[in-house]
């Protein structure tokens, strides 16, 4: 293979990784907005603080997985009470009471995070036997710890599939999607799959920021840019849609890599250009309500 | 109250919003007996439903199912203490599968999904359908199946034939006879008197969110004035 076939590859293992890790923050969206109608601003926040969490825990245990061991638990309960405390009571409310609560959230979020950890920039080390290139060719080489990342992410995904198609819960999940109303007269809580669904989304969003910790350092205002994308992406995918939210944060993580390589004078516009293309095309998005 | 009453309404008011539709409804459901739902549109059958069920609860009254104080208790409550719902428009999950229907609603018991396929064959060949993909007849034998197979002490049903072909209808009685037979009592709203009144133990006429009439189908057959003004018949 000639240097530039290695180097495409290596683009394309880039954006791979980036979709995964895109996919895991935009499914907790997408549910949380497709069962419970909730617009949550605060979503990127769960992804600031997963990575803030990694950082602390892998300060203090001195290995990541450790620090995954604790932190995504811990984030999930932090889902149930939040709900618990909070977002159940924006259920069927206007949008805007659920868009002031939620930017509210950003706020205090980003408030603590800077008196518990500072304003400083941190780095989290990648796990020692992990820390290694795979050379590819006399100059090109792929880190392991971006192959890793990927594994856990298609991992988590084909776990999150088998959650929603295989189990009792899932259905009850997809079903409540639809009438809410006929899954209580069944007899299911729904109040429970609701916190089990937003706790679910708080934990994945957290787990992207924990994994990507390692490759993008950790920084104040860092979910702020992944809320922003994590919304076209629920968008292009139609909202509500697990299948679409994959594929919309494939195709994301497609074209700003490669946008970033081949047309770099118009990398930032490429994404939100993809999604007024495929707006255009089907205005629900690709797996959205109206489409299916 | 004796052991055989699975449900017994008293004095219901129950209001959407602003509107008061169910003015102090009295109704009690004994076990094994199928009760016939009449009235004409607008007249408060479905909102009564919607109170016993916990879905549109009453703001006053009280409500005992199976012995308990259920006036505002959760739908999921009401549903684990045996009252199952076929509601109007079948209320069917288009994004599931029929057996994934069948089995969310499944609970141990007598019921089980082989059971129900037993009473409905052409489910059995549709097992793998979506929800939203089979006929309104298909669809109205998974809504009664689904609420089957929670082993259920009693079934409300809500326009248990609407929308169907006549064939299909006759189905649809069949089975409601089955399920009397099997000693699960219903509550069933239909606007054929005639089909009613062959299953039915007892028939119960609402006009403006009242009784106006309760007793049984040989009653109702004697008093040609109350079909007449209540039923338009």
């Amino acid at each position: 293979m000639t240097d530039g076939t290695i180097f495409f590859l290596i683009q394309l293992l880039n954006a791979v990784q980036y979709g995964l890790l895109l996919f895991l923050v935009a499914s907790g969206l997408t549910l949380i907005f497709g069962i419970m109608g909730i617009i949550n601003l605060a979503h990127g926040s769960f992804y600031m603080i997963g990575a803030y969490l990694a950082f602390v825990f892998a300060d203090m245990t001195g290995n990541l997985w450790l620090a995954l061991a604790i932190a995504v638990p811990l984030s999930f309960l932090f889902g149930l009470v939040l709900e618990t405390l909070l977002f159940r009571f924006l259920y069927g409310r206007d949008h805007l009471y659920q868009v002031l609560l939620t930017y509210g959230l950003i706020l205090i979020f980003e408030e603590l995070r800077s008196l518990i950890v500072g304003n400083d920039v941190h780095g989290v080390p990648v796990p020692h036997f992990l820390d290694f290139s795979i050379p590819l060719t006399a100059t090109l080489s792929y880190p392991a710890y971006r192959l890793a990342l990927s594994a856990i992410c298609l991992a988590v995904t084909a776990l999150l599939y088998l959650l929603i198609q295989k189990t009792k819960l899932g259905m009850a999940i997809r079903a409540g999607a639809f009438n809410r109303e006929m899954v209580q007269t069944l007899g299911i809580d729904i109040g429970l799959i609701y916190r089990l669904v937003f706790a679910l989304g708080v934990a994945l969003a957290a787990f992207a920021g924990m994994l990507a910790a390692p490759t993008t350092s950790v920084f104040p205002g860092m979910g702020n840019q992944v809320l922003i994308i994590c919304f076209v992406t629920v968008v292009i995918g139609g909202i509500g849609s697990i299948k679409g939210a994959f594929l919309g944060a494939m195709l994301i993580g497609l074209v700003d890599t490669f946008g970033a390589v081949y047309a770099p004078q118009f990398s930032g516009l490429l994404v939100y250009a993809l999604m007024a293309a495929v707006l255009i095309w089907r205005p629900a998005g690709l797996f959205g309500a109206a489409a299916r | 109250m004796s052991d055989t009453t699975l449900i017994e309404a008293a004095g219901l008011h129950t209001y959407y919003g602003a509107s008061h539709v169910l003015h102090g409804i009295d109704l009690t459901l004994r076990r094994s007996e199928t009760v016939a739902l009449l009235g004409r549109n607008g007249m408060g059958k479905t909102t009564l439903l919607r109170s016993l069920l916990g879905l549109t609860p009453p703001r006053r009254g009280s409500l005992r199912i199976a012995g308990r104080d259920m006036a505002s208790a959760r739908p999921d409550r009401i549903a684990r203490a045996g009252v199952a719902y076929v509601p109007e428009g079948r209320g069917i999950f288009p994004t599931l599968s029929v057996r994934e229907n069948l089995l969310l609603a499944a609970r141990p018991g007598a019921w089980n999904i082989e059971r129900v396929l037993g009473t409905f064959p052409r489910l059995a060949q549709r097992l793998d359908h979506g929800g939203g993909q089979i006929s309104g007849g298909e669809q109205q034998m998974l809504a009664i199946g689904r609420a089957l197979v929670t082993n259920p002490s009693c079934i409300l049903i809500d326009e248990a034939t609407e929308g169907l072909a006549p064939l299909i209808a006759r189905d649809i009685w069949a089975t409601v006879a089955a399920i009397r037979a099997a000693g699960i009592a219903t509550i069933v709203v239909d606007r054929n008197l005639a089909a009613l009144s062959a299953v039915a133990d007892r028939v119960v006429i609402l006009a403006k969110g009242l009784t106006v009439f309760a007793g049984t189908p040989a009653e109702l057959a004697a008093q040609p004035e109350i079909k007449h003004r209540h039923l338009g018949i």
